[in-house]
């Protein structure tokens, strides 16, 4: 998940935190050429700290949501631009939805730089940090279990498909599938605290360190002097 | 919100199941082109979190469910999975207020459920009007209105389908809810495992 960028060595988990968080300030607290400025600073931290953002860019879906976004706006209504017969696209609704579709593409470009760089097991160990301990440690089992549950289910579906599960009395049939599967997860986990006590491994354990970033500071203060900038505009 | 060793294995385990009811049974449902496909998907997950708070009874172990299934998600799917992380956690969050308010038993579940269910309905108005600004709610009201005269319909036909369609939540909610108490109930007496915290 982490690039081995330059980049990455001098801007943090924090300085990346910062990162989202002056985009989606200046995107949400702005309207009209605010939104733009919002865009610009979007492209530029994509630019310099984490350019995997611009990946989120290929995806067909990324565009199918501009276009919801800017399309039905044209047809807002009130000081036509231009059109042809019946056809006419508003000025105002062109406006809006180029607004709309800046504020947006900050926002994706912004969220995907971060899901990028950022490990989800750093974003666990922020969330320990900040009020919710041991959230790191429940992750980490639930990734680890994830293909167990997953072979368990299958294997709990098809046994029941084979007994003839689900030919009637369904909501039934659905409620012993969940009693089947929550029964077997829970004597798996059961295994896993019982390994985890034999290792003396205890949840009151202090959270993972945060690693700062040698500019995250600085960083963090010109983007809060940006975005100010950008909201007096 | 502190919890155990055992809670935390737990919260782990739910949150497993309900990642992984999100990337099979999910991809699965969108793939068929279902229809409600996120509702079914919504009363599924609220279903197994609300088992997991059953057996983890501790004020936010919900929540923390519903965290680590959105952490899941992220994990799994690699970013741009803002808005569906989101309503997980939302979701999560409602549902474990219910449960603090109405107490661990078959008429809170219940009514977390349903609770819980009603925010699909204005998820996507909510999170399109963070992103995009509140001139997309004019767009759509535009949208809406041009939809009906086309269609010839009336306001009260909106109206009679927007409490059709919420009634529709409510009920797989008010499901889910009753479906997670039994099933929950029945795990416990075949396990033996009631959590103590």
């Amino acid at each position: 998940m982490m690039t081995a960028s330059g980049a990455h060595a001098l801007v943090g988990i924090p300085g990346r935190f910062a990162c989202l968080a002056a985009v989606v300030l200046a995107a949400v607290g702005g309207s009209g050429r605010r939104a733009a400025w919002a865009l610009a600073l979007a492209l530029v931290l994509a630019l310099a700290c984490h350019r995997p953002a611009f990946r989120a860019l290929r995806a067909g879906y990324a565009w199918i949501m501009l276009a919801l976004l800017l399309v039905p706006a044209l047809f807002l209504g009130g000081e036509p631009a231009c059109g042809a017969g019946p056809l006419r696209l508003s000025l105002p609704g062109l406006a809006l939805g180029a607004e709309m579709s800046a504020r947006a593409l900050a926002i994706l470009l912004a969220a995907a730089g971060f899901a990028a760089t950022v490990p989800v097991v750093a974003v666990a160990g922020l969330l320990d940090r900040f009020g919710l301990p041991g959230l790191g440690f429940a992750l980490g089992i639930a990734v680890n279990m994830l293909p167990v549950l997953q072979e368990t289910t299958a294997t709990t579906w098809r046994a029941f498909r084979q007994r003839g599960g689900f030919r009637r009395r369904r909501l039934r049939s659905v409620r012993l599938i969940l009693v089947t599967l929550v029964a077997e997860a829970l004597r798996k986990a059961e295994d896993v605290v019982a390994a985890a006590h034999a290792r003396g491994f205890g949840a009151a354990r202090h959270p993972p360190a945060v690693s700062w970033g040698r500019y995250d500071a600085a960083l963090a203060a010109t983007l809060a002097a940006i975005v100010i900038a950008i909201w007096m505009l | 919100m502190r919890f155990g060793l055992r809670s935390l294995v737990y919260i782990g385990v739910f949150g497993a199941l309900w990642g992984g009811l999100e990337a099979t049974l999910g991809a699965a449902l969108h793939a068929l082109g279902i229809p409600f496909a996120g509702l079914l998907l919504a009363s599924a997950g609220m279903t197994i979190a609300l088992i997991g708070r059953l057996f983890v009874p501790r004020a936010g172990s919900l929540l923390a469910i519903g965290v680590v299934t959105a952490l899941l998600k992220a994990f799994s799917v690699g970013g741009l999975v803002f808005s569906p992380m989101l309503a997980i956690v939302v979701e999560s969050a409602i549902a474990e207020a219910v449960v603090l308010a109405a107490g661990i038993r078959r008429a809170g579940f219940v009514a977390a459920g349903a609770v819980a269910l009603v925010w699909p309905v204005v998820h996507p108005l909510i999170t399109q009007t963070l992103i995009a600004g509140r001139g997309v709610l004019a767009v759509y009201l535009e949208m809406v209105r041009g939809l009906m005269r086309w269609l010839g319909l009336e306001a009260g036909a909106l109206a009679a389908a927007l409490a059709v369609f919420l009634v529709l939540h409510l009920s797989a909610g008010a499901l889910a809810g009753w479906l997670a108490w039994e099933a929950g109930q029945s795990a416990a007496r075949r396990t033996g495992r009631v959590e103590s915290a």
